[in-house]
């Protein structure tokens, strides 16, 4: 049995994740381009604005690259064929980023690019402020959670009795047990954790310190700074409402449809519908990026013609790029948060420089191995 | 009520801490009855080391603008509507109006500049500060 799926997949998964590394340099602060702190006087300076287009050119390569490795493996296991092109392509990425960004690099320390430029931190001396969590979302979720279980209820006594409770890749059942509630019911009561996970995150993101985007340039930076941790908290109550809507819908189909059907149609949904909120997100959070950049007084314009001296421009951040190993990766003893605003688009990086943030590095990726060798082994096993 | 910090400055992280509040004590940005973030959140904020943020807060805690407890917190103890200083203060503070003006005096600002420099830093506070 060849199936088309696993390389569908993964070749959407490729597509997808050059799509995010592409528009990454769009979702980051001018400030800081392809992870390397740089003056805002020189955000729109001829070397960066080249290394940035010669980096996005690069991912286009590779991107098409690893598809075609993806063509080649049509006809391989299900496994290699997802795996093998998504992690030669991470791989090849990651390095074409440390590569890209070396030139700024350099071009920074030869020309000295923070000599006189005048640096500033700011932060809340207030405390502060709680927001309100976006209830509306878990509202739908309850209710599409609901709405499954009280459909599962009704049609509980006619579904068949060894239940399908697996499917391969390609969406046929492998896998029967004898019909119980966990057998029937087990997908939508994972899909109650994660979503409540999910909604719980949205509550707490909002709470934590509010701290300006590393690199970011001073004037707003704590307006983005705060607009970023709403947008954040939107997307996992949106994700939250999304999985919980996609998993009652993948569940209901399972009852009344054909199973390869129904798991097919209800995966597309759910992806379609993280997709969607995903892209929200970035839509909403360039938005802000340059609503609140337009309004800084010295905020170098990127318009600005080649050749032209820098303007007199607003404080910089400090430069900050001793503290993050390859762009990426943060290490400060001195900072006391174990989690701190990443670089690149949304969300949070553990500080290494705190026992803790190592801990909780090693127990994540320890987890992730985990997880990836189970799957390997488990579909492996079911064939 | 964002305060702004210059790492690259000779001023000790400390001590700009410091400077900042007061100013923004005076200016009225932070009225007394102000709860002010955590020495950890702070120090979080700022992404600095907690003992720089701790000893910005004690040197205010020794003039009486904040002060903390288990409770609430640290909050702005006084300001230029909590009546007049204590005697105390001006003892401390005498002494290092003469270190500035004789700095001024020194490098040969006369006395009218001396004066209008103060009256503008003056009604700068007085009126709200530029924040």
């Amino acid at each position: 049995m060849t199936s088309t799926f696993a390389p569908a997949f993964s070749a959407g998964l490729v597509a997808l994740l050059a799509l995010l590394l592409i528009a990454m340099p769009a979702i980051t602060p001018a400030t800081v381009p392809l992870g390397v702190a740089v003056p805002p006087s020189r955000t729109g300076d001829p070397l960066v604005r080249r290394v940035i287009t010669r980096y996005r050119i690069g991912e286009v390569v590779l991107a098409i690259v690893a598809l075609l490795v993806d063509a080649a493996l049509l006809f391989a296991p299900p496994v290699a064929g997802i795996f093998v092109p998504v992690f030669l392509f991470l791989a090849l990425s990651v390095a074409w980023l440390v590569l890209s960004r070396r030139t700024i690099i350099a071009a920074k320390r030869d020309q000295d690019w923070y000599e006189g430029v005048p640096v500033q931190q700011s932060a809340e001396v207030t405390a502060p402020t709680h927001h309100h969590p976006p209830l509306v979302w878990a509202i739908v979720a309850v209710l599409a959670f609901v709405a499954a279980f009280a459909i599962g209820a009704a049609v509980y006594p006619s579904l068949a009795d060894p239940y399908p409770v697996h499917f391969d890749l390609a969406g046929a059942p492998d896998r029967f047990e004898p019909k119980t509630l966990w057998a029937v019911f087990g997908l939508l009561i994972v899909g109650v954790g994660v979503a409540a996970l999910l909604f719980v995150l949205a509550v707490v993101v909002p709470r934590t310190a509010l701290r300006a985007t590393p690199g970011d340039a001073p004037q707003g930076a704590l307006a983005r700074a705060d607009a970023r941790r709403g947008v954040l908290a939107a997307l996992l109550a949106q994700l939250s409402a999304a999985i919980a809507v996609g998993l009652s819908l993948v569940s209901v189909l399972i009852w009344l449809a054909p199973p390869a059907v129904a798991t097919r149609t209800g995966l597309i949904v759910m992806i379609l519908l993280i997709v969607g909120v995903l892209a929200v997100a970035v839509v909403r959070y360039r938005r802000i990026v340059r609503r609140t950049s337009a309004s800084a007084p010295g905020h170098a314009s990127a318009a600005s013609p080649p050749g032209t001296p820098p303007r007199a421009a607003g404080p910089a951040a400090p430069d900050d790029d001793a503290h993050w190993k390859g762009g990426i990766i943060y290490v400060n003893r001195d900072d006391p948060s174990i989690w701190v605003p990443r670089r690149f688009g949304l969300g949070w990086t553990l500080n290494l420089g705190r026992p803790a943030g190592v801990v909780i590095g090693v127990v994540t990726i320890l987890v992730i191995v985990g997880i990836v060798v189970t799957v390997l082994l488990t579909t492996g096993h079911g064939r | 009520m964002q305060i702004d910090i210059d790492p690259r400055s000779d001023v000790p992280l400390y001590q700009q801490l410091h400077d900042r509040v007061v100013e923004a004590i005076a200016d009225g940005s932070l009225p007394a009855g102000t709860s002010l973030a955590s020495v950890r959140q702070l120090a979080g904020a700022f992404g600095i080391n907690l003992a720089t943020v701790a000893k910005g807060y004690d040197l205010l805690r020794q003039e009486g603008l904040v002060t903390t407890n288990r409770r609430s917190g640290s909050i702005v103890a006084r300001d230029a509507a909590s009546g007049p200083a204590a005697a105390s203060f001006s003892d401390g503070w005498v002494p290092r109006l003469r270190t500035l003006l004789a700095e001024a005096v020194a490098h040969g600002m006369t006395d009218h500049e001396v004066t209008t420099a103060v009256s503008t830093e003056l009604h700068r506070f007085r009126s709200g500060g530029d924040r």
